[in-house]
């Protein structure tokens, strides 16, 4: 008869439940990701965070005060675009708003969320695009892509889940706890713990650029690890990748370009070059010309472009430089 | 409200705590029913009245069907209330803009609840009893659809705690969770980013998205069905199990009786072999005119359009001609030997079930024939287009999640693994329990859409 008592069952299942509530606990008191509470400086934290919901929160808190009304959007290659370099074109109130691994359908979600902000203006949109940005049609989810609930229209609960989740998986959970016990970075932490310190300005969330202060030190040694050999040893040959916009894709693209249209919104698309040197197929940039505009994309991935992919030109296999990054606008806006 | 979501959770386990804390049948089947209300209005409100609706009557419909038995308007009261019930069906799914979540799982209880009554089954008498039979929240979504008499006898009496029944739950519910979970939603984006759009597909692509889409909806639908049944041990009912491996099958046939089997033998029973005895006097043709009849309703059953009706008779046309070859099939069996025939038999039957299911799945026909007509392209494709926009350790955990899902289906054919695990020690329980939970937990891929079959 005892046996039958629920209550048995249910201690059970609470004693099963005991370790995972404790890092339940663990989680929302760290916040590590910094998306339980609102923080005044979201800038020096010790984990890799999610940018794009960083980059949303700042952007809310700032937005009374700084007025934006223009926006550089993409993955974290829009590092190599400064705000300050970027205003000498559009002479406006910009802000970085970029994501991790950004595709076309994160832009769009966001440039809704921005539309849908009372009193905000969107003037100008650069954006920021690689070869595979247009192909998705959905924005993406998990822990280093899920917008917040006003961007992406899902539930607080599923915002919150999401990267309760995240802290959960093997490998950020070891090497978050292994930090914070022994306080000390080890190269396998990269990209769950940052170890470079403040990545972002505070205003306009610009990139600080700590491998930019390297290379001016170092100069060529800069470049001497093994990891640049193919592109010193010119093993790359420029090529171009498969074509990734379709049906799904250009109706997608042409809703995004009526969205601007309405908003008078000024978009400009610059596909970055590859020190791989594979550029993005030619069909899918006529396509993105003849919706936004042949002034307003250029690809700098073509072969017009090779040079662009020199190794001098790169902080690291993707991402390029700010001197490229400035070259690049100028001809996006001459 | 999903199985799979906090509003759920919080929702099941507040019902369970009150379902065991009060005493007697009144209690437990007003607890029930009122969790039920709130379960399927939580969606909308139409679908809760939709089913109130067929609920009553189905209810009043069968009393009356009784009471007429020996009446010649017998007849007229049963085809009636059959064309009621079908006909608000056949409303809600092609013109009512809002589909009634779970309409065809509880319309199907609800004839045969009338016919079994025509056939001389006794009516239930109570209300209450008879809208749990039909509103009860943990199958009513996505069945099993269960018969009349096989549930609403357990609904007669009070469910004492049982112990080892809710452990016995407990694990289904997992194995239901990680099937879901870590499977099939961990498929599902990159399989619909192909089907949605096969034009702009590669062969490859077609073929890999055909071949895994059965895998994707059978993970789908029997980890809805373990967590719907163990949710039921739970309360202390028994429901109707749905799949018995199916991808074992060396024949279509054999598929359909291990497939959604609460759906195949209804059809069975109150369609197959009522026709096949009306049209006994064509002989073979009878019966070969009644698998074709039967799986077109199974089909349609499925949903509005062509490609359901075109997907019924995919599958009878392949069971009329497995009917039609059984001595030629059973000749290559003797020459080749169960060694070699049977793994071609269940290689063959799995190809046939991925075509045919791209009629459930694809919108259009066009599409449908556009894809067997280039799955055979671009065999040279590069491989990151096979990705299908996983990362390689999604497809590892998935390639994995699909061979201990196998393996386990396998091993539990032989030996009930649930209960096996009840007779371990207790450490060795425990580390399986931490273990499961933490599988589910690292590698589910939360946030993904609905459960497949939810949209019947």
């Amino acid at each position: 008869m005892k046996k039958n008592k629920p209550t048995r069952l249910y201690l059970k299942c609470m004693l099963l439940s005991l370790p995972f509530i404790a890092l339940v606990a663990l989680y929302i008191i760290k916040d590590p990701f910094m998306v339980i509470r609102h923080y005044r400086d979201y800038d020096h934290s010790d984990i890799c965070q999610c940018e794009g919901s960083i980059g949303w929160f700042k952007y809310k808190m700032l937005r009374h005060r700084m007025h934006y009304d223009s926006f550089i959007m993409g993955s974290s290659c829009t590092k190599a675009f400064n705000t300050g370099d970027w205003n000498r074109y559009i002479h406006a109130r910009p802000y970085r708003l970029f994501s991790n691994s950004e595709e076309m359908s994160d832009v769009n979600v966001k440039l809704e969320a921005l539309y849908s902000q009372r009193n905000q203006q969107v003037k100008n949109l650069l954006i920021v695009a690689e070869k595979d940005f247009f192909t998705r049609t959905e924005p993406q989810g998990g822990v280093m892509h899920i917008m917040p609930p006003d961007v992406s229209g899902k539930s607080e609960i599923t915002y919150q889940t999401t990267f309760l989740q995240g802290f959960f998986s093997p490998m950020f959970l070891w090497h978050f706890l292994k930090f914070h016990v022994t306080h000390r970075y080890e190269h396998c932490m990269r990209g769950i713990i940052n170890d470079d310190g403040p990545t972002r300005t505070f205003y306009t969330n610009d990139a600080i650029l700590p491998n930019e202060t390297k290379i001016s030190t170092e100069g060529e040694e800069y470049w001497d690890d093994k990891s640049w050999d193919n592109a010193k040893q010119h093993k790359f040959v420029w090529h171009e990748a498969p074509r990734t916009i379709y049906t799904a894709q250009i109706d997608y693209l042409n809703k995004m370009k009526e969205l601007c249209q309405r908003h008078g919104t000024n978009v400009k698309i610059a596909i970055g070059p590859r020190l791989d040197k594979t550029a993005i197929n030619h069909d899918d940039v006529n396509i993105l010309k003849h919706i936004f505009g042949s002034r307003n994309v250029i690809d700098f991935s073509d072969k017009a472009h090779e040079k662009y992919s020199d190794y001098h030109n790169f902080y690291d296999n993707i991402h390029y430089r700010i001197i490229l990054g400035r070259d690049m606008m100028k001809e996006l806006y001459q | 409200m999903e199985f799979l979501s906090i509003p759920f959770t919080v929702f099941i386990v507040i019902t369970i705590l009150l379902y065991y804390a009060g005493k007697g049948k009144r209690w437990q089947h007003g607890l029930l029913l009122t969790a039920s209300i709130i379960f399927i209005g939580y969606y909308h409100l139409q679908y809760l009245l939709y089913a109130i609706g067929i609920t009553l009557f189905t209810f009043y419909a069968g009393k009356l069907l009784h009471k007429k038995k020996e009446d010649k308007s017998a007849s007229w009261i049963f085809v009636g209330s059959l064309a009621v019930l079908v006909g608000v069906w056949l409303t809600a799914r092609y013109w009512s803009p809002i589909f009634p979540l779970g309409i065809s799982f509880y319309t199907f209880q609800a004839l045969s609840y009338l016919i079994e009554i025509y056939w001389d089954e006794e009516p239930e008498e109570s209300l209450l009893d008879f809208t749990l039979y039909m509103m009860l929240f943990m199958k009513f979504l996505s069945g099993p659809i269960e018969r009349g008499y096989e549930l609403l006898p357990q609904l007669k009496k009070a469910h004492a705690f049982d112990y080892d029944k809710a452990v016995y739950g407990l694990k289904l519910i997992a194995w239901g969770a990680f099937l879901k979970l870590v499977i099939a939603d961990r498929i599902a984006p990159s399989l619909d980013s192909v089907l949605n759009n096969v034009r702009d597909a590669t062969g490859a692509q077609l073929m890999q998205a055909t071949m895994l889409y059965p895998i994707q909806l059978y993970a789908d639908f029997a980890g809805y069905t373990h967590m719907a049944i163990g949710l039921g041990m739970i309360f202390g009912f028994k429901l109707s199990p749905n799949f018995d491996r199916p991808f074992v099958s060396l024949s279509t046939g054999e598929l359909w009786r291990r497939w959604h089997q609460s759906l195949s033998f209804w059809v069975r029973d109150y369609v197959f072999m009522p026709l096949s005895a009306e049209t006994r006097t064509l002989g073979r043709w009878g019966i070969y005119l009644s698998i074709l009849v039967t799986f077109v309703a199974i089909g349609v059953w499925h949903g509005a359009g062509w490609t359901f009706a075109l997907y019924g008779v995919f599958q009878g046309i392949v069971i009329i001609y497995e009917t039609a070859a059984t001595k030629f099939r059973d000749n290559i069996r003797g020459t080749f030997g169960d060694h070699i025939y049977r793994p071609l038999m269940m290689i063959r039957t799995y190809i046939l079930f991925a075509l045919s299911l791209l009629f459930f799945r694809v919108a259009k026909i066009s599409d449908v024939f556009y894809t067997y007509r280039h799955i055979f392209d671009g065999m040279k494709t590069n491989i990151k287009e096979m990705r299908l926009g996983m990362g390689d350790q999604d497809w590892i955990v998935f390639g994995i999640a699909v061979v201990v899902m196998f393996i386990i289906e396998y091993i539990n054919s032989r030996h009930n693994l649930i209960a096996w695990s009840a007779k371990c020690k207790v450490w060795q329980r425990w580390t399986m329990y931490v273990v499961a939970t933490l599988l589910i937990f690292l590698f589910g891929a939360f946030g993904v859409e609905n459960f497949i079959y939810i949209q019947f």
